[in-house]
């Protein structure tokens, strides 16, 4: 019996000798493999975290990083192929690590100059195969795993079938043999039988080490040893078991990461000056930093107390109008709305007032549904005290300027004004010095009273519906002395039927005497400085533009910037304060409007601006304005000077160009003509050719020789007969003879202030004797003409240059002047070319035809020269 | 013409007066509101020139004593202000003052501003 139970426990001893040692080898590797590919997967992440870093942090620290992090990845593989068995699964291995090697190379080799977004997009594509081949490989060993398992828990329950087995004939023999050691042996066995049931069961809490160290000791010691190790895989399967687990880990590394980014965040918002808080949907505070809190204090956590408690801190508007809570800026950013610096004050309960520059924007989650809010704003009392200090400041000092400058002034104005009280001319002009420089130092003074003013918010417009016109002739009267001295014309034409605008009329004279005197400082003598307006129903825009040297594109930015002249030579010279044009922004931008400026090197400057109509009802109060007969308003008279020794003839003139609307200047002598012509700058010139002195050849001469005199019209009004054929005369001027009438002088007048000189016209005619004509005769008035022989020749020009005017034949070879038109509304839509049609066919047929073609202006075969010239001018100067 | 100038420094005094002379104005010049008012209810003139800040008694006081004495508040007053505060001028026209001429004022025209001013009577802006 002793020997039997002897054999058996010898038989459990050997059956446990070779199970157990075989199974603990094979479940270590597993637990290895299946522990490598998390710490593979992990690292791999890592990596291109750390990759990703490098993109936008290229420190040395990173790069470190990223090697260690590398060599780690490489270790894990290398241990990995050491452990693997399976042939298939050493294959899979090895394409991962070829996949792995691949990316890194890449990652080396890729353009660091690229942008971070192409190359994080190149990264993520790659490493998404490395991660599937990972989880492929991860799944096919844990199916091996799986079947390794079930074959050590067959072998295991083939163990504790003979385990019971003995015990059961064990405890038989023992009870016969030795009743006395039934406590000694059975009872552990009967307790091991147990446990081997319940460990079936799946409860391993049966397993326990004894302390025993006889055989029987032996055995359940090596029956607790080899539950733990099925304890230990069963823990490592449950781990295991699908990437759950793994994204479980994964999913707490980047919770570190994330809390650990959030707890340097709310670091860094404690330090910052601005105060920063961040809502909940339901109106609740999730996060504060410091600053708020200092304003705000801690809000109660009762949704009912907490409304109260917000409701006690009043805001305020910056027009002292108490702000409703559902229009906060917290509440508006939980509605999805933006705010941007917006000052108000904060009036706290306990009387403390906090003038605050707030913005707030809703916080969206990745679905674009607002999921909060963020506020932030700034205590702004100091700076408002500062820019208080500063107003003040500038008003006291420009008040105190302004009394000694009014003694210097006065007494320098009063000195000069006394005939002969300073006799030499040296010393007249010394006190001249000091006036014109008084006069700047009052300009400077208002101009940063102005700036300091609108800056400080304390412009107030007295708004008011006034015509247009009355602002641009008040504008032009300001600058008509300068201008004249300057030598610089003054042009003004307003549309009849615009709306009023609704505008506080001072400041916006201010605006455009400031762009108007810029102009005329920047003309070159001669030119012409243009003001145009024209309209729409809700609003007009002023445009005033000069012919002089024009500005940098890359200068034009700076323009409306304080102190800023593109170049500060050309300040001092021109005597600006360098404030003017962002004075004048200010105040189109008060009122609403815009301005804007365009400028050509050499060609000119623009600058126009938009003013806001007034409606209806605002402008039932005012008078509508007087429009002359051509509808629009010339707001400038033209000035015609007369130069003719017949003193009833430049009488006879005077009276009718007088009652015409001209400014009248006459001169019976060349040399006093020449005279007036420098210094009143006339807008035409009618010349007698036989004067005694100079006669009117050698004055048209000297005219079209002196710089600034040379782009005057010149209307010639001779009695000669054969003056009109006077090859002596200039091509561009207008040649009227006394006889033909005194309305034939005024339209050639007008015709010559009209007409734009120098434009380029394209004659489509094929009647060569015609075509020659009709460039004879517009040439004589000054322009450039295209001769083209048919619609082909024409069309071509068209694509070749820059055509301001088409004269056009219809019937023509090749292409007819129909097709052409056709054509050109084709080619030319946004900018249509005028088109004069000259046709010798029946007016009725073919005139309604070219017109809805897109002609301008018929005219029937034969052409009056003097007809075309008036269209052609007419054309021109509506175009233009 | 008559006019009673106020007006604290002497030399803004000075051209202000001969200013005014130029324009046929029969001129009597004062330091304060004080003695203006003083002068004033001597003898009325046609036209009562005010600096905005003056010494004992202001301009805006003494405006506002003038218009409120029946005897003196049918002459026109006009300020001298040096414009700095937009404010000040509506204050000044609020007072009753006929208009008011911004400092530095022109010397040569300073005489017909005036006349125009009394002129119209409305409050016009120069």
């Amino acid at each position: 019996m002793t020997i039997l139970g002897a054999g058996a426990i010898v038989f459990i001893l050997v059956s446990l000798n070779v199970v157990a040692p075989s199974m603990d080898a094979e479940r270590q590797r597993i637990g290895e493999v299946l522990d490598l590919h998390g710490s593979l997967w992990r690292a791999l992440v890592e990596l291109k975290h750390d990759q990703h870093d490098q993109l936008v942090l290229a420190l040395p620290s990173i790069r470190e990083r990223l090697q260690r992090q590398r060599s780690a990845v490489n270790d894990y593989l290398a241990h990995e192929a050491s452990l693997l068995q399976n042939a298939e699964q050493q294959e899979r291995l090895k394409q991962l690590t070829q996949q792995y090697e691949r990316w890194v190379a890449q990652w080396e080799s890729i353009d660091q100059s690229g942008s971070p977004e192409y190359m994080l997009s190149v990264s993520e594509k790659d490493f998404a195969p490395i991660q599937a081949l990972l989880r492929e490989f991860d799944r096919r060993e844990r199916e091996l795993a799986a079947d390794a398992f079930a074959l050590m828990t067959r072998r295991r329950q083939l163990f504790f079938a003979i385990v019971a087995a003995m015990a059961g004939v064990g405890a038989l023999t023992l009870a016969a043999v030795m009743l006395s050691t039934k406590r000694v042996v059975l009872d552990p066995l009967t307790e091991l039988t147990d446990s081997a049931h319940r460990i079936e069961m799946g409860d391993f809490t049966a397993a326990h080490q004894t302390l025993r160290s006889d055989e029987i000791g032996l055995l359940i010691n090596s029956f607790a040893k080899m539950v733990q190790a099925v304890q230990l895989r069963e823990r490592e399967l449950a781990t295991a078991l699908g990437d759950s687990r793994e994204l479980a880990s994964m999913t707490a590394e980047s919770r570190r990461r994330v809390e650990a980014a959030h707890a340097d965040l709310l670091a860094t918002l404690e330090t910052v000056p601005a105060a920063l808080m961040i809502f909940n949907p339901d109106g609740s505070v999730r996060l504060r930093n410091r600053a708020a809190t200092d304003v705000f204090g801690i809000e109660p956590q009762n949704p009912e107390l907490r409304k109260n408690y917000w409701g006690r801190f009043k805001r305020i508007a910056k027009d002292g109008t108490p702000i409703p809570q559902e229009e906060w800026i917290s509440a508006r950013a939980l509605r999805g709305e933006t705010a941007r610096n917006e000052e108000l004050e904060i009036h706290h309960p306990d009387g403390r007032i906090f003038p605050i520059l707030a913005s707030g924007a809703p916080l969206r989650n990745e679905l674009g549904h607002v999921a909060g809010a963020v506020v932030a704003f700034q205590d702004i009392a100091r700076l408002r005290e500062v820019d208080r200090m500063k107003d003040e400041f500038v008003s006291i000092v420009s008040h105190e300027l302004r009394t000694p400058l009014t003694s210097i002034r006065g007494s320098v104005q009063l000195v000069l004004d006394e005939a002969n009280s300073v006799p030499d001319p040296e010393h007249r002009k010394l006190l001249q010095i000091a006036l014109n420089n008084c006069e700047r130092l009052v300009r400077i003074i208002n101009d940063i009273l102005d700036v300091s003013k609108i800056e400080s918010g304390n412009l107030m417009l007295r708004r008011k519906a006034v015509h247009v016109a009355d602002l641009v002739r008040q504008s032009i009267d300001v600058v008509v002395p300068p201008a004249r001295n300057a030598n610089v014309r003054l042009d003004a034409i307003v549309p009849a039927n615009l709306r009023p605008v609704m505008v506080d009329p001072d400041r916006v004279v201010q605006a455009l005497v400031n762009l108007l005197s810029n102009a005329v400082k920047f003309a070159p003598p001669g030119s012409t400085v243009t003001t145009t307006v024209t309209g729409s129903e809700h609003m007009v825009t002023i445009a005033v533009a000069d012919q002089g040297e024009g500005i940098a594109p890359e200068n034009l930015n700076r323009l409306f910037q304080k102190f800023q002249q593109v170049d500060s030579s050309s300040s001092r010279r021109k005597g600006g304060t360098g404030l003017g044009l962002a004075i004048t922004k200010a105040l189109v931008e008060q009122h609403g409007g815009r301005i804007f400026v365009d400028s050509e090197l050499n060609k000119g400057t623009r600058f126009s601006f938009t003013l806001p109509t007034a409606t209806t009802e605002e402008a039932a109060s005012i008078a509508p304005v007087a429009a002359n007969t051509d509808g629009s308003a010339r707001l400038v008279a033209r000035r015609v000077l007369i130069v003719d020794d017949d003193d009833d003839f430049r009488q006879l003139m005077k009276t009718q160009l007088s009652n015409a609307g001209y400014t009248v200047l006459d001169a019976r002598d060349a040399a006093s003509a020449l005279q007036i012509a420098r210094s009143a700058l006339p807008d035409v010139i009618t010349v007698d050719l036989m004067m005694p002195g100079i006669d009117g050849w050698g004055f048209i001469d000297t005219l079209r020789h002196e710089k600034g005199l040379t782009n005057i019209p010149i209307v010639v009004v001779s009695g000669a007969a054969d003056a009109k054929k006077d090859a002596r005369l200039p091509i561009d001027v207008t040649v009227v003879g006394k006889g033909e009438g005194d309305d034939r002088v005024l339209r050639e007048i007008s015709l010559a202030l009209a007409g734009r000189r120098g434009a380029t016209i394209l004659v489509a005619e094929d009647d060569e004797d015609l075509r020659g004509v009709l460039t004879a005769s517009l040439t004589r008035n000054g322009h450039r003409v295209i001769p083209a022989r048919d619609g082909a020749e024409a069309l071509a020009a068209i694509e070749r240059e820059q055509v301001d005017l088409l004269v056009l034949d219809l019937v023509m070879p090749n292409i007819d002047g129909f097709e052409v038109l056709a054509r050109l509304k084709e080619m030319r839509k946004g900018v249509p070319i005028p088109v004069v049609v000259v046709s010798g066919t029946d007016r009725s047929t073919t005139e309604l035809q070219a017109l809805r073609l897109g002609a301008n202006v018929y005219l029937t075969k034969p052409i009056e020269a003097a007809a075309l010239a008036e269209e052609v001018a007419r054309l021109l100067t509506t175009n233009t | 013409m008559t006019v009673v100038l106020a007006e604290d420094d002497l030399d803004i005094q000075l051209v202000a007066r001969l200013a005014l002379k130029r324009a046929g104005f029969v001129v009597r010049v004062v330091g304060n509101g004080q003695e203006a008012l003083d002068a004033i209810r001597q003898e009325p003139p046609d036209v009562v020139l005010l600096d905005w800040m003056m010494p004992e008694l202001d301009g805006p006081e003494t405006c506002r004593r003038l218009k409120a004495d029946p005897a003196t508040a049918s002459i026109p007053v006009i300020f001298l202000t040096a414009k700095s505060q937009e404010s000040e001028i509506q204050r000044g026209l609020s007072l009753g003052a006929a208009g008011y001429v911004t400092k530095p004022f022109d010397a040569l025209t300073l005489g017909q501003h005036v006349k125009d001013i009394v002129n119209n009577s409305g409050g016009v802006r120069l």
